[in-house]
């Protein structure tokens, strides 16, 4: 069946909106936020550990952090306007995490998170356009040595 | 692939009142988590686990195989395949290589249908000291 010029065309609408809204994105590409000084409490390893489930008594005594604890700084640390959340899309999700961790975080560690906008790309699936954001936060101790750092993707769909 | 060189699986529910205690310990109160009216809005079954929950068990499932006081996970990776609602999972792994320093484990979730949910790609290396990572 052929268009008529007056018919709204949805898919194209869609396609249109999504590509400007990756331009958008890509627009952020390299945007850093100020950094963010963390003090690591004990109770809060201790609060997190138990929130996971920790059974390692390193853990759950607050001793050192378990490996995903750098993921209760990006809240903070990566700060709510990173992202491109002008979307033409209604849900928006977690998609993938890629963590390295160079040394271990304890009680009384002075810390400084510098978090960065990195990537945007659209891909096309059954449902549609989805897009993909790339944030990462880079965490460092008083001395400026890396400590760990963390790429976390969101997916709109 | 030989039973050896599989993880021992660990089988949990992840429960409303864990989303709620993640949320406050990681200060990740996004409505994806609690806002059950508006995921159901946008066609979801249910509110969703955070991604770094599940991911935390997954990653525990694997430590208790390799214990942090022996060695330390230096790097992992996690892809969010589908959405996770509240429920049972089950959390498992592969060991792909192994010697005396450096290990490396494929590891998943499945959801209470059996579907793998998130997978994650981990390397582990033995703890030389106290400080190690």
């Amino acid at each position: 069946m052929t268009k008529t010029a007056s018919e709204p065309d949805v898919a194209a609408a869609s396609s249109d909106a999504a590509n400007a809204a990756l331009a958008r994105a890509k627009a952020r590409i390299g945007t850093e936020l100020p950094a963010v000084r963390f003090e690591i409490d004990r109770s809060d390893l201790r609060r997190y550990a138990r929130a996971c489930g920790e059974t390692w008594p390193g853990y759950v005594q607050g001793d050192e952090a378990p490996p995903t604890f750098i993921s209760a700084l990006q809240s903070e640390g990566m700060g709510g306007d990173l992202f491109e959340r002008d979307v033409p899309f209604k849900s928006m999700l977690h998609s993938d995490d890629a963590v390295e961790l160079v040394a271990a975080i304890r009680p009384g560690d002075v810390l400084f998170a510098t978090s960065y906008y990195r990537d945007a790309v659209l891909k096309q699936s059954r449902r549609g356009p989805m897009l993909f954001q790339t944030a990462e936060m880079l965490l460092r101790d008083e001395a400026g040595q890396l400590v760990g750092r963390v790429a976390s993707s969101l997916v709109s769909f | 692939m030989p039973q050896a060189d599989c993880l021992p699986e660990l089988a949990l529910i992840i429960t409303r009142q864990d989303l709620v205690r993640y949320a406050g310990a990681a200060n990740d109160y996004l409505p994806q988590h609690w806002d059950q009216a508006m995921m159901q809005g946008q066609g979801f079954a249910d509110v969703v686990v955070h991604g770094w929950l599940g991911c935390a068990h997954l990653l525990r499932a694997a430590t208790l195989h390799f214990t942090p006081g022996a060695w330390d996970m230096t790097e992992y990776s996690v892809r969010y395949r589908q959405p996770l609602s509240p429920g049972p999972i089950v959390c498992g792994g592969t060991i792909m290589a192994i010697d005396a320093q450096r290990s490396t484990v494929d590891g998943w979730i499945k959801d209470a249908s059996g579907a793998v949910v998130t997978t994650a790609e981990m390397t582990f290396v033995r703890r030389s000291g106290p400080d190690a990572i």
